[in-house]
């Protein structure tokens, strides 16, 4: 008992220490202070880019796929 | 494709990474602004480069305690699939820097201690590189492994911590930094961490098979 006490103080302690720190609030997602890529957003664009860089991973990930077939097939034609 | 549930899973984790990461709403933070999506790229780096080192140590333990060249392999491929992710991490962690404190090269005690982990393991590389009789390129290799990631670990984690760092959570601050633990930017970074991990072990384990065609041909050759 005396054990689950101590874990359990511990535990709100720590919490209350992760409390110091700098907090990410609802505020923040909402404020419009802070630039960000809304005109990017706003016109579209940056759908482009995400398409881009996932057409390029696509293409890294055709690639890596290919060559462990390779190897597979050397494996299988390999009789050990 | 070999066991091929896991590589499909890398693949999905990391569409939903690069596509998540990059469009769902992120705090809206001063001096960060989007570059706070980075967290799902170059932070990934670096705790895929762990993972993998770890599993490298695993195997360099295996290795010492067996004596098969199998698992020299496994520590050496992982350890040069976790050195391509810390050279990534170092990289994309320069041009981060360049935007949000302004210059690529601070000489933040996390950058330096990083950047001495790099060479560590490229001295491995070296090390393995000068000696010629597997069995012994494998036992110094793996003693040096081991040590190299017990010097790394307090390198990267700890003594960044005692001193001021421009990093997050360094500064006499134990924890991550609310950025990290905020919960939606959580959601887009533990599935990165997964994936990033899973497309190195990925790369890892086709080399290994490649290493071990290589062995068997090898040793066609000597015998006949």
């Amino acid at each position: 008992m005396k054990k689950l006490v101590t874990i359990a103080l511990l535990v709100f302690s720590l919490s209350a220490l992760a409390q110091e720190k700098i907090a990410v609030t609802d505020a923040d997602y909402s404020n419009n202070s802070v630039e960000m890529a809304d005109k990017m957003r706003a016109d579209g664009k940056i759908y482009v880019l995400v398409g881009v860089i996932a057409i390029i991973f696509a293409g890294i990930s055709v690639y890596v796929i290919n060559t462990d077939r390779k190897i597979t097939k050397l494996e299988k034609n390999l009789p050990s | 494709m070999r066991q091929s549930w896991w590589k499909i899973l890398t693949i999905g984790l990391l569409f939903y990474t690069l596509i998540a990461g990059l469009l769902m709403d992120v705090p809206r933070l001063p001096i960060l602004n989007e570059t706070i999506r980075a967290l799902h790229f170059h932070v990934t780096m670096w705790f895929g480069m762990i993972l993998m080192l770890v599993v490298s140590v695993v195997y360099s333990i295996k290795y010492l305690r067996s004596n098969d060249l199998k698992h020299d392999d496994m520590a050496l491929e992982f350890t040069n699939s976790a050195i391509l992710f810390g050279v990534l991490g170092i990289v994309t962690g320069m041009l981060w820097a360049k935007f949000t404190w302004g210059d690529y090269w601070s000489g933040d005690p996390k950058q330096n201690a990083s950047a001495i982990g790099l060479l560590m393991y490229f001295a491995y590389l070296i090390l393995r590189g000068s000696i010629t009789d597997p069995q012994q390129r494998g036992r110094i290799g793996a003693v040096y492994n081991i040590f190299a990631f017990a010097a790394f670990i307090p390198l990267i984690f700890v003594l960044p911590r005692l001193t001021d760092s421009l990093h997050p959570g360094n500064g006499g601050n134990p924890g991550f930094n609310a950025y990290d633990l905020d919960s939606k930017l959580r959601m887009v970074f533990y599935p990165a961490i997964i994936g990033w991990t899973l497309l190195g072990s990925w790369i890892a384990t086709v080399r290994v098979r490649i290493r071990r065609v290589e062995r068997v041909l090898e040793d066609r050759m000597i015998n006949s």
